[in-house]
């Protein structure tokens, strides 16, 4: 049996706690392979790596920022960086609208539910991730 | 699964008082240091983790509180504004609130801490 969604999802957080919840609910409560970052440095150099489907990204990080990440990420991959999906508890219209001009495809709230965790994963695939979503990609459509 | 999760939960019940006593430290000096302001950025940090994590391990009433706290105290950081007399009593009783809300924060009392996991995933992908 197929499906269409993300398989590999990569989760970039400072917090490790919040890196080990987003594991047990995307790997074993999703049924994802997940790779963690503790920082924006490490997801740059991990993507090449892990080669995931799908980066949840949190946007309040030390050191290097979820902006700064994601600018980062698009500088090193461009077209091959997969959709990225900020994390956080910034959900104001202004600010969703800001991250995805900088490339994101949607946003997951802080606090987020484990329980539910991998299903809005799903389901923002499903709404914004057909051919052509690369963050390089949602950056150049946002700009128009 | 479940028993990772609740071995998270304890975890994170140990980490929580940890970071109020270091919030509760750091609003002293706020009140009675030289500077007010210098404190400021290691509270918002601890606070700012406690309003992103205390939800998802399933004590919303923490985060609940912990945001309020965090956007009164995010005020002053964005203005550079020293809190005033009245400013650091509405801050403190904040904090007092967090402070016996994650007092209460048992593993059971999670409501993840038992949670049918397996059930829900059967239906996710």
């Amino acid at each position: 049996m197929t499906h269409q969604g993300p398989d590999r999802i990569m989760v970039v957080d400072d917090d490790p706690d919040i890196l080990s919840i987003a594991r047990i609910a995307l790997e074993t409560m999703g049924g994802f392979a997940v790779d963690t970052c503790s920082c924006g440095h490490e997801a740059v150099n991990r993507v090449a790596v892990f080669k995931p489907d799908m980066i949840l990204l949190d946007a309040m990080m030390p050191e290097m920022s979820g902006p700064e990440t994601i600018q980062a990420l698009i500088a090193q991959y461009g077209e091959q960086l997969p959709p990225v999906v900020f994390f956080t508890g910034r959900v104001q219209a202004e600010d969703v609208a800001t991250f995805k001009q900088l490339g994101a495809v949607g946003v997951v709230e802080k606090p987020f539910d484990p329980v539910s965790l991998a299903g809005k994963v799903q389901d923002i695939w499903a709404r914004n991730c057909g051919s052509g979503t690369s963050a390089a990609d949602q950056k150049r459509e946002r700009a128009g | 699964m479940q028993d990772a999760l609740r071995a998270l939960i304890e975890n994170y019940c140990t980490t929580l008082a940890r970071q109020v006593n270091e919030i509760a430290g750091h609003i002293e000096h706020m009140k009675y240091g030289a500077d007010a302001l210098a404190p400021l950025g290691s509270a918002l940090d601890l606070v700012h983790q406690i309003s992103g994590l205390s939800g998802t391990m399933g004590y919303s009433e923490i985060s609940t509180c912990s945001m309020e706290l965090e956007k009164t105290l995010r005020r002053f950081e964005d203005t550079g504004q020293k809190p005033s007399t009245n400013d650091m009593a509405a801050i403190g009783e904040m904090f007092q609130t967090l402070s016996e809300r994650a007092g209460n924060a048992v593993p059971e009392r999670s409501t993840l801490y038992d949670a049918d996991l397996s059930a829900l995933s059967a239906g996710v992908r």
